[in-house]
Formats: C-alpha cells, structure tokens, sequence
C-alpha cells in the first residue's frame, strides 16, 4: 500500500468500516510510516473530542412558552384507521386509537423497565409457550366475536371491534416477528405477552357488549 | 371498566425516571400539557444543543427546537416505545433541521455562536479543555452546511452512516466523502486556532 492511499483510508479505519484486507495491509504502512500514524491520531484526537463535546446546551431564552402557545393549533394525528370516517370506537371510555397507543407504551414501559436485556433459554422457551396458549385463547375469543358479528346482523357496534382487534394485531405481528429475530430479549418476549393480555382484554370487552346486544 | 389501559403501568416511582417518562408520556398523549413540559424540560437541553450544532445558527437552533417539540407532540402516538424517547426526539428533531435546510437554497453566513455564554460545563478546572470546546464548536459551526451535518449526526451525535442515510436521504458515500471533508476542514481551522493561542 501506497502512502497516498494509506491516508485515502484513515477515516474509514477510524470508523471501523475498512474491509479486513485493507485493515490488514494499512496496519503493516502504519508500521513503517511515522506520518501517516501522526496524522492517524491526530484524526482520532479530532473525533473523540467531538464525542466528548457536552450533550446538554441550554438555550439561553425561554422556548416553552412558544411551544405551549402552538399546541393548540397542532391537533394529535392518530395512525389511521381502516373505514374509520368518524370518532375513534370507545372501549370502556378510552378512545381505541389512545388504548392502542397506551398499550404501546404500557408495553414499552415494561421495555424500559426492564434492566436484562440477555436471558436465558429457558425463559425463550416460556415466552414461547405462553404466546401459543395466547393464540388459543385469542382464537377462541375471535371465533365468538364473528359468531356475534354474523348473529347481531352485523352490528356496528361489534364490526367496529372487530376492525379495531385488527388493528392490534398488527400491532402484535409486528412485536412478534421482533422477537422472533431476538428470541433471548426479554424486553422483546415481555413486550409481546403484554400485547396479547391487552388483546384478550378487548376480546372479553367485546363479548360482554355482545352478550348486551 | 375505565382502570388503565396499561396493564403493568402500575405507578411505581421506585422504578425511577424511565418509568416516570412513559407516565409523562401516557399523560401527554391525553393532552396534559404539564406532563409535556415536563418531558420537553428534561430534553429540552440534548435536542437544541442538536439543532444548534447542525445549524450554527442560535436563532434558527431556538426556532427549530420549538417546531420539533411541537411536531413530538403532535406525532407523539407513532412512538412506538421501540426505543428511548430521546432518541426519538433527537430523529425528529434531525428531520425538521433538514426540512429547513433543504427549504433554503442559501444559508445566511453563520451567526458566530457565544459559546461562551452558554455555560457550556468544564470539567473541573480545565479550562484548556473548555477553551478547545469553544474552538471546537466554532469551527464546527463554520463548516459549510452538509459537511457539518454530518459531523454533527457522525462524530458528535454517534449515528451510524446508514442512519444517517435515512434521515437526509443522502448515499452513504455522500454521507463519508462530507464526514471526511467535515474533518479535514476542522482540522485545518483547529490547527490555525492552536497555533494562534499558542502565540499569545
Ligand atoms: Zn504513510
């Protein structure tokens, strides 16, 4: 390797994105080359100080009030729903689009709190059955939801739950295939379970008004 | 009927601050502007010390920061609490820095920034340490404007090149060819700056 193109390849090195090869052939040049290692830490002297610039600047004036000020104007866009021309269905007093968005965080709160990020097998493999009981017991649960649906002629009512399940299991779907990609992350399998215990929630929401109907 | 939605959000504030954000968060999202405050206070200092590196201008970092707190709270129900709130923030916060970027064919020069006065925390006695900070922050408020995005994102935000792809929507080799410009520039200024406090 050339001096010049030894110096093409310092960024790349210090990012650690060189291909093994070129590491391998830049670190014998950097063995003979005083420059090319003088300007090799100069460059890393730049970037850790640029790391270890602080993190927190205050702004001088105060930006809240103009932000409080705007609120108002800036209505809260909901994730759309499918044939949804009007208000969100109401579960229990709580919108449904808020109840999907406060499972998320119901569920990002155990994320959080969680502190083991790695377990072990053996927890894998809970996690693991207890979704295949969730399935069963989801499954259960939908199969009387249609039977309701088909029985009430279609009740608004009942369509719309159906509709907003739907939209949960989206929701649940896209946890779980998360977690199938990391089967050792509890945060992962916790996050999945809470999904389909707010599922059966609703599920069992919706038998009671169907049971009312 | 009406018990939280959230089924182990217990309120438990022995499990400390992360718990407290989601709270914060939950309560915004029901339109508590208190719980928002809150959470714009305790972030308000990394998202404009984001929007002020990236655009080197005090003005424009003080508007920016506003627009990107109000547009959280308007899009606060796609955060999918797949990650920390703050880094959530900060991308959002990135995405509106380079709408307005790319809104303005031209930059105004940028406004010399009084680091300065903004307090920024010196370790101790140091004070070598903070006046390279200083240096260090001027000159990367000078680099012109897509070299200094990406130094920004790179070198002192920690964003990977691919991450930064996707928010500017710029190749990957863009993105290196104007880290790696970012540098050199820096360096060049710094060594100048060096040398003439070194002579004084
Ligand atoms: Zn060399």
């Amino acid at each position: 390797m050339t001096h010049k193109d030894a110096l093409l390849l310092l960024n790349d090195h210090i990012d650690g994105v060189l291909s093994p090869d070129h590491e391998d052939e830049l670190h014998d040049h950097l063995a003979t080359c005083p420059s090319c290692r003088a300007e090799l830490d100069q460059l890393r002297a730049l970037v850790t100080a640029a790391a270890d610039l602080p993190e927190d600047i205050q702004p001088e004036r105060d930006l809240w009030t103009g932000i409080e000020q705007m609120l108002e104007g800036h209505p809260r866009r909901m994730p759309a729903s499918p044939r949804r021309s009007k208000a969100w269905f109401v579960v229990g007093g709580i919108g449904l689009a808020a109840a999907i968005i406060l499972v998320t965080l119901g569920m990002s709160g155990i994320l959080f709190r969680e502190q083991v990020e790695i377990i072990p097998d053996n927890y894998a493999n809970t996690a693991s059955h207890y979704i295949e009981m969730m399935e069963a017991e989801c499954r259960q649960g939908e199969v009387a939801l249609h039977a309701a649906i088909d029985n009430s002629n279609e009740s608004v009512t009942l369509v719309r739950m159906r509709d907003d399940i739907q939209i949960i299991d989206q929701a649940l779907e896209e946890s779980i295939s998360a977690w199938r990609a990391n089967p050792h992350n509890r945060r992962l399998a916790r996050l999945v379970m809470t999904s389909y215990r707010f599922k059966v929630d609703l599920l069992n929401k919706a038998a009671r008004v169907a049971s009312n109907t | 009927m009406n018990e939280p939605v959230n089924p182990e959000g217990r309120a438990d504030s022995a499990s400390g601050r992360i718990t407290g954000e989601l709270d914060l968060i939950s309560a915004s999202l029901q339109g508590d502007r208190r719980a928002f405050e809150t959470l714009y206070t305790r972030h308000i200092g990394r998202v404009f010390a984001l929007c002020l590196r990236m655009t080197g201008d005090k003005r424009r970092a003080e508007s920016l920061t506003q627009d990107a707190f109000i547009r959280a709270w308007s899009k606060l129900a796609t955060f999918q609490g797949r990650g920390e709130f703050g880094a959530w923030l900060r991308r959002l916060a990135v995405n509106v820095v380079i709408e307005d970027a790319r809104r303005r064919k031209r930059e105004r020069g940028a406004e010399i920034i009084p680091f300065v006065d903004q307090g920024l925390p010196t370790r101790g006695s140091e004070t070598q340490l903070h006046e390279e900070r200083i240096d260090l922050e001027r000159a990367i408020a000078d680099l012109p404007r897509g070299a200094r995005h990406a130094f920004v994102l790179h070198d002192v935000t920690g964003l990977r090149h691919h991450e930064i792809g996707r928010l500017t929507g710029l190749a990957t080799g863009t993105i290196k060819a104007q880290l790696h410009r970012a540098r050199k520039l820096l360096r060049e200024n710094l060594n100048r700056k060096g040398g003439s406090r070194d002579d004084t």
